[in-house]
């Protein structure tokens, strides 16, 4: 068992695709968590905005970023699976 | 017009030389290899600038006693205190480091360089080192001439190493060869006389030779041949401190200004410790002896003890020179002005920074700033709107409902005097700089700022055409015409609001993704606008002219915002190349956009 770990690790290590793969999930994480912030402000701003028109570039930016979010999510999702898809 | 006449006169001299003197030769070749090995050094070293050298810089200089131990050991590593100067210069140039901490990477260079000297009398004479020269100069050879940058550079260094112990060999034999012929002692000048006289000689050698390293070389080497008196020595190397100045000075003419105060400071610097030690020299004497018999430098180690003698003198200008920094900088910035000139200048972008990718693309960035916040300023007049006004909270519909006057703007007085040289200047250096870059990276970089700098002005030119009909209508009696070109106004406003907002914010905390609610509210707002154009036209509220005026008026805003929405994307993007790549693959495309704005909709 912590034979087979070791090789997990060490192909892990040698296979330079998959690391960069990782990188590219970490680098999107670190937007994603940016847009999480912002989209936490924009929240908050709405709740106190009484002015119609603000509102709605306030929620317009809202959406916007929500579709931000979920493309970031989406493209991790496929990096982490062809992690998991089974090697020819 | 200097180097037509001196240039050939050294020629003369040197050709005059060899045919009477054998060693000579000897002396002038291990110089010649010692200063070649140098520019080795130097290039191999450069391999590695362009990511490492600049990143440790920046971080290295945050505080007065960083960036002289930044100076001490990074001139120790390179041995070479030009081209730490060079890569100071390039970066005060481009902004990316402020004059104090420059000054204070200068400061240290110089102490850093005296380590030159301890390495030649106490490794250089003592051993054989041209034994080591060989394979260094065999290894070396070989990586020079592998495919890959980083081996190149490591081949480039051990080369240059390898030359410089073999200058030194050869000048050792050369001197030792002439002491057998001629004693040059006999011409030795005791006394103050002596001192200011091999000063000069010593500052003149530096001047021509362009590097205090290799004068102290050169000296140290006669030294230990007897061939000049420890005193005139003492002289030699104080003087070579004055002429490496004249070295910096001349690099700091194709520099900026900034660049000019650093090479003044660099002067005075070595000019008042140069005076300190001359004034100073018995007691600076007596504490190079006590030095030397606390460390067990024998009496008569005359070598050693001129190397402790230079890093002595050096550290005590350090000492007496470091609290005087933040005057200094107060100093230089009243006695070197920036040109009054009538044309904005460039700031950041000089041929000092052209050389380093890195450095190159850093002051680009920080010149389209520059470029970007006079466009700013003149778009933001050309609405009739205050600067402060569109970085603020307030609503920019009731700020531009609330407008009482409209702005006096020369528009094309502006753009000729802040804009346009401005912008021939950034494209010419990213011209030049592409040149000299062969990373793919660094070049598609440049691409993208020569792009921002063209929106820049796109969007100026576009101002330009609305400006006329804006200030006209700006305050029209008719309440129709005044809220469709209130409406332009606010779009475009809107977009400056934005970009401030990300630069304010940085981008540690925003993302240009931001921007794509930018471009979204530059759809909606022109679909609003057409409607309400539309729905004037059908009532009459506005004639059918009027109505195609707004219409132009209308693309020419949405194009000032699109090109300030492209510009913002390629200027305040991630630096971080990963994160960049990952900022962009979130950009939301058109499908992505109809997506949101259908679901905004239902």
């Amino acid at each position: 068992m912590k034979t087979k770990h070791l090789l997990e690790k060490l192909t892990e290590f040698l296979d330079a695709d998959r690391r960069a793969q990782m990188a590219q999930v970490d680098s999107i994480e670190e937007v994603l968590e940016k847009l999480e912030k912002k989209e936490e402000k924009l929240r908050s701003k709405l709740e106190t905005e009484p002015d119609p028109d603000k509102r709605e570039r306030l929620e317009m930016k809202l959406a916007v970023c929500q579709a931000q979010c979920k493309k970031g999510v989406q493209i991790i999702e496929e990096l982490l699976g062809k992690k998991d898809e089974p090697a020819n | 017009m200097l180097n037509r006449i001196f240039l050939p006169g050294i020629f003369v001299v040197l050709a005059y030389g060899f045919w009477i003197s054998p060693e000579f030769k000897v002396i002038a070749a291990g110089l010649a290899i010692f200063l070649f090995g140098m520019l080795a050094l130097e290039e191999g070293f450069r391999a590695f600038t362009g990511g490492t050298l600049e990143i440790l810089l920046g971080k290295a200089t945050d505080r007065p006693w960083k960036s002289i131990s930044f100076g001490i050991a990074s001139t120790t590593l390179v041995q070479s205190s030009s081209l730490v100067s060079l890569i100071t210069i390039s970066f005060l140039s481009a902004g990316l480091i402020d004059l104090a901490a420059a000054i204070g990477v200068v400061f240290g260079s110089n102490l850093g360089t005296t380590t030159g000297a301890w390495l030649v009398a106490g490794l250089g004479l003592k051993v054989k080192i041209s034994a080591y020269a060989m394979p260094l100069l065999v290894f070396g050879v070989l990586l020079i001439l592998q495919k890959s940058k980083a081996l190149r550079g490591i081949g480039y260094g051990l080369t240059g190493l390898g030359l410089l112990f073999l200058g030194i060999h050869y000048m050792k034999e050369g001197f030792e060869a002439f002491r057998d012929t001629i004693n040059l002692a006999a011409y030795a000048v005791p006394g103050y006389a002596g001192l200011l006289l091999f000063t000069l000689i010593g500052a003149a050698a530096t001047v021509i030779l362009q590097s205090s390293h290799a004068t102290l070389v050169l000296i140290i080497t006669a030294l230990a041949a007897d061939q000049i008196t420890y005193e005139n020595a003492l002289a030699l190397a104080i003087g070579a401190n004055i002429g490496t100045t004249v070295t910096a000075m001349l690099g700091a003419i194709s520099a900026n200004v900034e660049g000019k105060r650093l090479a003044v400071a660099h002067l005075i610097f070595n000019m008042i410790t140069a005076l300190l030690a001359i004034a100073f020299l018995q007691p600076l004497l007596w504490g190079v002896d006590g030095i030397s018999s606390a460390i067990g430098i024998s009496p008569d180690d005359h070598t050693l003890k001129l190397a402790v003698f230079h890093t002595l003198f050096n550290l005590v200008g350090l000492v007496i020179m470091v609290p005087f920094i933040k005057t200094l900088v107060g100093l230089l910035q009243r006695l070197v002005l920036i040109p009054a000139a009538a044309l904005d200048q460039p700031r950041y972008i000089s041929k000092a920074s052209i050389e380093m990718p890195a450095t190159a693309v850093e002051s680009v960035r920080n010149e389209l700033i520059h470029l970007y916040e006079n466009a700013y300023r003149l778009i933001s007049h050309g609405l009739s709107l205050h600067r402060g006004t569109i970085a603020s909270e307030r609503d920019l519909a009731e700020a531009a409902a609330d407008t009482s006057r409209v702005m006096p703007l020369d528009i094309d007085y502006y753009y000729e005097h802040y804009i346009k040289g401005l912008h021939s200047a950034i494209i010419e250096f990213i011209s030049k700089a592409q040149a000299q870059q062969s990373s793919e990276r660094w070049s598609n970089e440049l691409y993208a700022l020569r792009q921002a700098s063209l929106n820049i002005v796109e969007a100026v030119k576009g101002m330009k055409h609305l400006h006329k009909n804006l200030s006209r209508y700006v305050l029209s009696r008719d309440p129709y015409v005044r809220e469709l070109y209130n409406e332009i106004r606010v779009e475009i406003a809107t977009v400056l609001r934005e970009i401030e907002q990300i630069r304010d914010q940085g981008p540690d905390a925003e993302t240009i993704l931001s921007l794509d609610a930018v471009r979204l509210g530059l759809d909606e707002s022109r679909r609003k606008l057409d409607a309400t154009l539309d729905e004037f036209i059908r009532s009459k509220r506005i004639t059918a002219q009027m109505a195609t005026s707004i219409m132009n008026d209308s693309a020419y805003a949405y194009n000032i915002g699109k090109n300030l929405d492209d510009m913002a994307r390629s200027l305040l993007s991630a630096r971080e190349p990963e994160l960049k790549n990952a900022e962009q693959k979130l950009v939301l495309d058109d499908t992505d956009i109809e997506d949101v704005l259908r679901e905004d909709r239902d």
